[in-house]
């Protein structure tokens, strides 16, 4: 049975991943710049595990990036730290809540840009340093959006109860 | 013990994740023809799933589109109201003039010139960031669309053919901060090159400061690039000039509006 889960959530991933191409990079035109590959990838990381993290995060973003990026292998290498910083937090004592989730997407989108404007800059790309502050602030505020509509169906699809989810499980030990 | 194996298997996965992917951004920055026909067969592969889905998702890019120009309305009336002023003044003498060039022509027998050959594609993606602005075309090799071959809708220059896969093709747009198109200024015929920048705009280079450009000048591709000659790419939106610098710094406005290409035509040379 996880093995199917695992299947279900590679196909949610692929499906994500067309949905950012054909339909949110559009938007990105209009400042609206979602990341829905990186928030399906957290998701993954969080209920199926840092590998599964790590290794989805690998795969989509090598396809993304043979899809449509310009040098490859940049979201292919953002993608897996994203899943493992994702990993990391959660495992370091937050509980499965909305609060950490977004407190996880705010922070790994933080990082992410950085490092890409960061990589860009050492391959001798310009950098616009106040389109990249603008960035930081709009687009962590549009992934934790995106958290209410993929966190419910990876983390119902992966068998979490939600009493794990609101913290009840736990209640009895504080 | 097997914990800790765990652990560990995870740290190794992103360490040969890590040194693999950067092993893969040098290569791709090298431009290697393996990564190109790895490129080329992901395209090609996804195609018929990007198609499905850019097709399931136009109605809604559609909706956006129209709700920006209905806000946008009372403005393009207006601007269209001068246009159309500034059209009928030169009807007229455009009239005129082609009466007077082909009689012309017809005295030193030259020929018209031809129409380009051209291929029609339907756009199946997008890809705008602030480092690119790419888009994604449902021809390829198999219809005759080759790198370099330049790409134009009703209103003008889209961007240039820079990946061509057997059934798709990514067009660089010209307001990519890596586009550089060669072109002229109508009026004044001097010659320029067009660059892209990180906010989407488009600027025009090496125009020196001694020239005279004025807002509202076209601005056409020059017939010395890879693209054919006059073909129209937009307006002079703005002109400024920086003190000590040799060149003018220039906006242009370009007739077509990237957002709501839908079907375009690659021009094959």
């Amino acid at each position: 049975m996880k093995v199917f889960y695992k299947f279900l959530h590679f196909f949610i991933l692929v499906i994500c991943l067309l949905l950012q191409i054909v339909f949110f990079e559009y938007l990105k035109s209009f400042s609206i710049n979602f990341d829905l590959v990186m928030v399906v990838i957290i998701a993954v990381a969080l209920f199926d595990g840092t590998f599964w993290g790590i290794l989805f995060g690998f795969a989509a973003g090598m396809v993304l990036d043979l899809l449509i990026g310009d040098i490859i292998g940049i979201s292919a290498l953002i993608y897996p730290i994203n899943a493992f910083i994702a990993s990391k937090l959660i495992t370091s004592g937050f509980k499965f809540k909305y609060l950490t989730y977004s407190f996880i997407i705010f922070l790994v989108t933080e990082i992410n840009i950085i490092i890409v404007s960061l990589i860009r800059y050492l391959f001798n790309f310009n950098s616009n340093w106040m389109q990249m502050g603008l960035e930081l602030i709009t687009k962590p505020i549009l992934n934790i959006i995106l958290i209410f509509i993929i966190f419910p169906i990876i983390s119902i699809s992966s068998g979490m109860t939600r009493e794990i989810e609101f913290g009840f499980k736990y209640k009895n030990k504080i | 013990m097997v914990t800790l194996n765990r652990r560990f298997r995870n740290y190794i996965v992103l360490a040969i994740i890590i040194v693999l992917c950067l092993i893969i951004i040098t290569v791709s920055f090298r431009e290697s023809d393996l990564i190109n026909n790895i490129k080329v067969k992901t395209v090609d592969f996804f195609k018929p799933i990007q198609e499905k889905f850019y097709s399931f998702t136009s109605p809604i890019i559609r909706f956006i589109n129209s709700i920006r120009d209905y806000i946008n309305l009372r403005q393009k009336y207006l601007d269209l109201q001068e246009e159309n002023a500034l059209l009928r003044q030169k009807y007229s003498e455009g009239i005129n003039l082609k009466v007077e060039n082909d009689s012309l022509r017809k005295l030193l027998g030259v020929n018209l010139r031809e129409d380009y050959e051209t291929v029609t594609a339907r756009v199946i993606g997008y890809y705008e960031s602030k480092w690119q602005s790419e888009i994604v075309l449902n021809v390829g090799k198999s219809d005759g669309v080759l790198e370099g071959m330049g790409v134009i809708n009703q209103d003008g220059l889209i961007g240039v053919v820079i990946l061509a896969g057997n059934d798709t093709c990514n067009v660089r747009v010209i307001n990519d901060p890596q586009s550089n198109i060669g072109v002229r200024i109508l009026s004044s015929r001097k010659l320029g090159i067009i660059q892209g920048t990180q906010d989407r705009k488009i600027t025009l280079n090496y125009i020196s400061s001694e020239e005279s450009v004025f807002k509202g000048d076209v601005i056409i591709t020059s017939e010395y690039g890879n693209l054919p000659g006059e073909i129209l790419i937009g307006r002079v939106r703005e002109v400024s000039k920086n003190p000590g610098d040799p060149y003018k710094i220039i906006g242009i406005e370009p007739f077509v509006d990237f957002k709501k290409i839908e079907y375009v035509l690659i021009i094959k040379q």
